[in-house]
């Protein structure tokens, strides 16, 4: 499989009284073509800024990239103006996010949401681009599309303007599509529908997905690989079986242990302690240091680097340097 | 909607006749009337009777309330007291064209300044050219019309020369509507500047509100640029509460139009309003209460139904 997406050393900082503060602070992934890939992490770990970094939308939201590059095939995109990035978001990369109930304009038309992209980007006719967006809105499973051509979002549900989103995202068949955890504000019942369009779709026109999530369900389900992130940082890069058999990171296997079991009888819950530090105010060592279980002298002074593991996976930790891992 | 457009009008039937029941009693209650201020003080007690009578001042106050209205309500506005019976009807008929154009040309002239430097404004907060409209727009809100008028009759009409110093055409000439346009500008823009700073205020505080929304983030992710993103899916929304505030401005641009008027010898309604006050001309006093309170309540209706254009969340 070619690469599709590569992202080197990317930096984003925000600034606060012209003090840094590194949200996403040296991330390195790539992601092939057909490929789901799913960033996990907690709140605050910068996930959706390494996301809105790729869109080119991080400016607009008060941050800067200040390091690396983000290549989409042989485009290095942190190089492009703004301009050329309006060609491509919405084109070649698309977004999907979160919040459907508010992410869609109340006051125009779903029909106009839709055809208003192909309008612009593919040059289409009004006509031309009024048949595709019904046969859009088919294809995320609108029944009555003609008629949703017509409604205002408020009198769509949370799923159904999901699906719309899905439908404006896919419009332009992208190459890659950045859902921002599209499931999270939805029911469960709708979650599992809603993921599985997505899956179903990018399959059919060969659309790499970056899904974005901190719900490892979701995980298990969508995607072929994992990249696990902690404060602005990459910790751990592997498949799903992988990664869900054998987690390598303190952090991840935290995270693993503290899904709740159904079956098993637990009177605890287990939890990572202690929460995530501010990216303004990092340990100078291991970030994870103070909340890992294994933490060892050196953690608390040095930083690891990211290590390839034996298995060919690649890991942020010192446990992991004796097994004769190479840096990467 | 047609159902509501009628509950509406319907509904603001009562208003209207509250706003005349009071209109008519504060006025009677106010001292002095229009023959102590009109005739010839050697008049004879006969003949000033005889006066009294044949304008029904003599009926008890609700007689003469029921009287008005009765006509009123048939079209009939009476005649003037203090102008010699002429029909207050054609009083005002020959000033309200001239007051509805003013009020008119400033309110397009209020919107179609305030908006674009609202947005601009919000475009970037905290700039350079955020404080200057802001600054600009405070200026605009703390200055009384009255003197700012006077201040630009004295540089841009007298000692400039570029702007007539009133009136709505130049005298004993033919209609041109050059000349028209050259009297309305600075009268028009006086009334319109208290709004317009409001207006843009208001643009900019909701502009802001709209540009964090979720909807423009998407807008944004679709690849449209930054113009696109701020008039098409920003100014719509920020545009519907401004619709509100409008309707609400109405009777602001009426009370300014009463100064503007006196400043500017624009003949139009104001100044007959403010003549007939102080003469008491109680027919013409009570036939201008209908007209502002017919000019508020119909801008508030249509304040209210172009909301419901605007917006496909509001139905009726």
């Amino acid at each position: 499989m070619s690469t599709l997406l590569e992202v080197n050393n990317l930096k984003t900082y925000f600034f606060r009284k012209k003090e840094p503060i590194p949200a996403v602070d040296g991330v390195d992934f790539h992601i092939s073509k057909g490929e789901t890939v799913a960033l996990v992490g907690e709140s605050g770990s910068g996930k959706s800024i390494t996301s809105l970094s790729i869109m080119g939308l991080v400016q607009s939201s008060g941050g800067k990239i200040m390091d690396g590059s983000i290549k989409l095939e042989d485009k290095d995109l942190t190089s492009f103006t703004e301009n050329d990035y309006c060609k491509i978001r919405g084109n070649e990369v698309s977004m999907i996010f979160q919040e459907p109930m508010t992410s869609l304009n109340p006051v125009l038309t779903i029909g106009e949401q839709i055809t208003e992209v192909l309008i612009y980007h593919k040059n289409m006719k009004k006509k031309e681009a009024r048949q595709r967006a019904v046969e859009l809105l088919q294809m995320v499973g609108f029944s009555r599309a003609e008629q949703i051509m017509k409604e205002y979002p408020h009198r769509l549900s949370g799923g159904m303007r999901q699906r719309v989103m899905i439908a404006i995202a896919l419009s332009c068949n992208p190459k890659l599509l950045i859902a921002d955890e599209p499931t999270t504000a939805l029911d469960v019942t709708i979650q599992a529908q809603v993921l599985e369009l997505m899956k179903d779709l990018c399959q059919k026109f060969n659309t790499s997905i970056l899904l974005i999530t901190h719900d490892l369900g979701v995980v298990s389900e969508a995607a072929d690989r994992v990249i696990v992130m902690y404060c602005g940082q990459v910790v751990e890069n592997a498949t799903v079986d992988d990664l869900f058999l054998e987690p390598l990171h303190p952090y991840t296997e935290g995270l693993l242990t503290s899904i709740p079991v159904i079956d098993g009888e637990i009177d605890k819950l287990n939890a990572i302690k202690g929460s995530v530090p501010t990216p303004d105010n990092l340990p100078p060592g291991c970030r994870f240091a103070p909340r890992c279980p294994k933490a060892m002298d050196k953690c608390w002074t040095n930083q690891p680097s990211l290590l390839t593991h034996k298995s060919g996976r690649t890991v942020r930790c010192f446990l992991y340097e004796e097994e004769g891992a190479e840096q990467s | 909607m047609a159902a509501y457009i009628i509950r509406r009008t319907l509904m603001s039937i009562p208003i209207l006749l509250g706003i005349t029941i009071l209109s008519f009693v504060i006025m009677k209650a106010a001292p002095g009337d229009p023959m102590t201020l009109m005739m010839d003080p050697k008049i004879s007690q006969a003949d000033r009777e005889q006066f009294i009578e044949k304008y029904g001042l003599n009926d008890p106050q609700y007689v003469q309330y029921l009287k008005w209205l009765g006509n009123m309500v048939q079209g009939d506005f009476g005649t003037s007291i203090v102008r010699k019976g002429t029909p207050v009807s054609e009083l005002i008929m020959a000033r309200l064209p001239n007051t509805l154009l003013l009020m008119l040309v400033s309110t397009i002239l209020a919107l179609m300044i305030s908006i674009p430097f609202g947005v601009l404004s919000a475009k970037r907060p905290y700039s350079k050219i955020d404080y200057g409209i802001t600054f600009t727009s405070f200026i605009g809100l703390a200055i009384p019309n009255f003197w700012f008028g006077l201040i630009l009759i004295m540089v841009l009409s007298v000692n400039l020369g570029w702007f007539p110093t009133g009136g709505v055409e130049t005298l004993n000439t033919e209609f041109n509507i050059f000349d028209r346009i050259h009297h309305l500008i600075l009268p028009a823009f006086v009334l319109a500047t208290a709004d317009m700073a409001g207006l843009t205020r208001y643009t900019r505080s909701n502009m802001l509100d709209v540009l964090n929304q979720d909807y423009i983030r998407t807008a944004r992710a679709k690849g449209f640029k930054e113009n696109r993103v701020l008039f098409k899916h920003g100014l719509r929304n920020a545009l519907l509460p401004v619709i509100t505030i409008f309707g609400l401005m109405i009777p602001s641009f009426i009370g300014g139009s009463v100064v503007v008027e006196q400043i500017f010898t624009w003949p139009g309604l104001g100044k007959l309003f403010v003549d007939s006050a102080f003469q008491r001309d109680y027919p013409v006093i009570m036939a201008m209460t209908v007209i502002s309170a017919v000019l508020v309540v119909v801008g508030n209706l249509i304040a209210d139904i172009l909301y419901a254009i605007v917006d496909p969340r509001i139905e009726y």
